[in-house]
């Protein structure tokens, strides 16, 4: 399990963003205490940091260069200032990656886990793989497995898919996926969500994965 | 100082010496036994000529003087000069005047830039604190979504969403004010612009169920990267705003020679003829009903600004009933040219 460290200090969005991490599987900590950020972060030892840059005692930029003392850590910085000077900044001190507030949870999410592939799939082959049922998903590779049987998909099906399978069965909305794709800078409108949706049924019946992608009239869609 | 701008100002020494001229030639004329020899009196004529101009040729360069030395004591903001340099009473008099008003000037003017600056950096920071709460709020309704009905979720984002919109339109009003400051051009693709301004906007088009279309090649413009991506943001803000239920929008990208053209187009009513010359004027909204948003005919009015600033052309055209389009255009020369001489 890949532990991510959250120091954010407001309690709301740091509670849902623990909230979210663990239902997605990932282990969390919170910091609680400001003043000494790298004694939590030294006793979690975790695999990717959240860094707020607005923090009580010291800000972001320097909790990053005290972290990148000790360790190469992945780090993502959280904030809602947006200049370039600040982005500059918080890469050029050994940021890993820069996400602006507001931000959607699929998005952060979606961030971490190319992170967490970028930097730990030389030891782990696993995090690139997904699996539901039957279907086992390598969103690296961009292919869908069933058995002996194997697909290749397009980066927007791969997507769709992976947030299906991350959300185990539940409702997602037209919405949400709209926004997931509009995230990875590609844009798609309803309609092509719909052919998107249809070509990857058909791909998945091609190879023996029948009825697995459920729609909601009106709504959006699960996995059975 | 000009001569002429010399005689007003001296008038009324040559009407006294003209008239002085005029009442002695008249005694000369009038008085038959006066006795003076005629050689005598041109004498006495060219004498007194050649002192009256002696006098003005001294008096004109004297005047000129005080006049050049007084306009640059006051150019120089009355710094490096005193006031007691003058040799005239008068003058000494009006430079300490001078000298107490741009003072005066100078104190007021530290002062409002201090505060402008306290200001800006309280806005600046504002604005950070402000959108804490927000991102805290778009979290709590996204982790709800499937929870809560769907017109209430629509509802709430859409409301979250123009608040959002709103701050961004005071940062970019605070920040075409210090544009000088705050600008960095650089070679920017089309395609980056037009992702990045689309970004946030992905909910309006799912739900006026809104097709999307981008059209054209992928250039790249010399332009600031973040301005014109706001004001291809406000095309698609308007678009979208305009655009009725399943209506489509369509973003091309088109190069003719120098010039490179990012278009915004979407269907629906249109803009009126009579409208269509005010739509970047401030404060400026169309009669006509819209949904999705309210106008508040200030972000194509500040996207024209930017748009000025950074050399741009916007234009807005329209078959009414039918079609709006937005486009932005980018000159390759021009743009650098503009943008070094400011």
């Amino acid at each position: 399990m890949y532990k991510i460290l959250i120091v954010e200090d407001d309690r709301i969005i740091s509670s849902i963003m623990e909230e979210h991490l663990v239902k997605w599987g990932y282990g969390t900590c919170r910091v609680q205490e400001f003043s000494d950020v790298i004694a939590e972060f030294a006793a979690f030892d975790p695999h990717v940091v959240l860094l707020d840059i607005n923090l009580p005692y010291y800000d972001g930029f320097y909790w990053c260069a005290k972290i990148r003392e000790l360790s190469n850590v992945p780090i993502v910085f959280i904030s809602s200032r947006d200049t370039d000077g600040d982005k500059i900044r918080a890469i050029t001190q050994g940021g890993d990656d820069y996400i602006e507030k507001p931000f959607s949870m699929d998005l952060l999410t979606a961030k971490i886990s190319a992170i967490l592939r970028r930097a730990y799939s030389f030891s782990d082959q696993t995090i690139n793989v997904m699996q539901h049922k039957d279907m086992v998903l390598n969103v690296e590779r961009l292919q869908v497995f069933s058995g002996d049987k194997e697909t290749e998909l397009t980066k927007n099906e791969c997507r769709i898919l992976s947030l299906l399978i991350r959300n185990q069965g539940n409702l997602v909305t037209r919405n949400r996926l709209i926004k997931a794709l509009w995230d990875d800078e590609s844009f798609v409108d309803d309609n092509t969500l719909t052919v998107n949706i249809n070509r990857l049924r058909r791909k998945l019946d091609e190879i023996g994965l029948e009825e697995y992608i459920k729609t909601i009239k009106g709504e959006g869609y699960r996995l059975t | 100082m000009s001569f002429i701008n010399y005689l007003k100002e001296r008038w009324i020494t040559y009407l006294f010496l003209f008239f002085a001229f005029l009442f002695a030639i008249m005694v000369y004329l009038l008085d038959s036994r006066m006795n003076i020899r005629s050689s005598n009196a041109s004498y006495i004529l060219i004498g007194w000529s050649l002192l009256l101009f002696a006098f003005v040729i001294i008096d004109f360069h004297n005047f000129r003087e005080r006049a050049k030395k007084f306009r640059e004591y006051c150019q120089l903001n009355a710094s490096s000069d005193s006031a007691e340099d003058f040799t005239y009473p008068y003058d000494i008099a009006n430079a300490a005047l001078v000298s107490e008003l741009i003072s005066g000037y100078e104190n007021y003017r530290s002062e409002t830039e201090t505060k402008a600056a306290e200001e800006m950096e309280f806005i600046t920071k504002w604005i950070h604190d402000v959108k804490v709460p927000i991102s805290a709020a778009r979290l709590i309704l996204e982790t709800q979504e499937d929870k809560l009905p769907a017109e209430f979720y629509q509802n709430m984002d859409a409301e979250i969403f123009s608040i959002e919109e709103s701050i961004m339109r005071v940062f970019y009003e605070i920040k075409t004010n210090r544009f000088f400051d705050d600008y960095k051009i650089s070679r920017v693709s089309t395609k980056k612009l037009i992702a990045q301004a689309l970004k946030g906007y992905s909910n309006f088009f799912s739900y006026k169920r809104i097709r999307i279309s981008i059209r054209g090649g992928d250039y790249e413009v010399l332009t600031d990267e973040k301005w014109s991506g706001y004001i291809l943001s406000q095309f698609i803000s308007n678009a979208v705003k305009y655009s009725p239920e399943e209506g489509s929008i369509i973003i091309a990208s088109a190069k003719d020679g120098t010039e490179t053209t990012i278009s915004v187009k979407n269907d629906g009513k249109g803009i009126s003829d009579k409208d269509i010359g005010q739509i970047f004027k401030k404060g400026y909204t169309s009669s006509e009903n819209r949904d999705g948003g309210k106008a508040t005919g200030y972000g194509l009015y500040l996207s024209k600004r930017l748009g000025d600033l950074l050399g741009h052309r916007l234009k807005a055209e329209s078959s009414y009933g039918e079609s709006a389009t937005f486009s932005l255009t980018f000159s390759e020369n021009e743009t650098l040219h503009q943008v070094t001489k400011l």
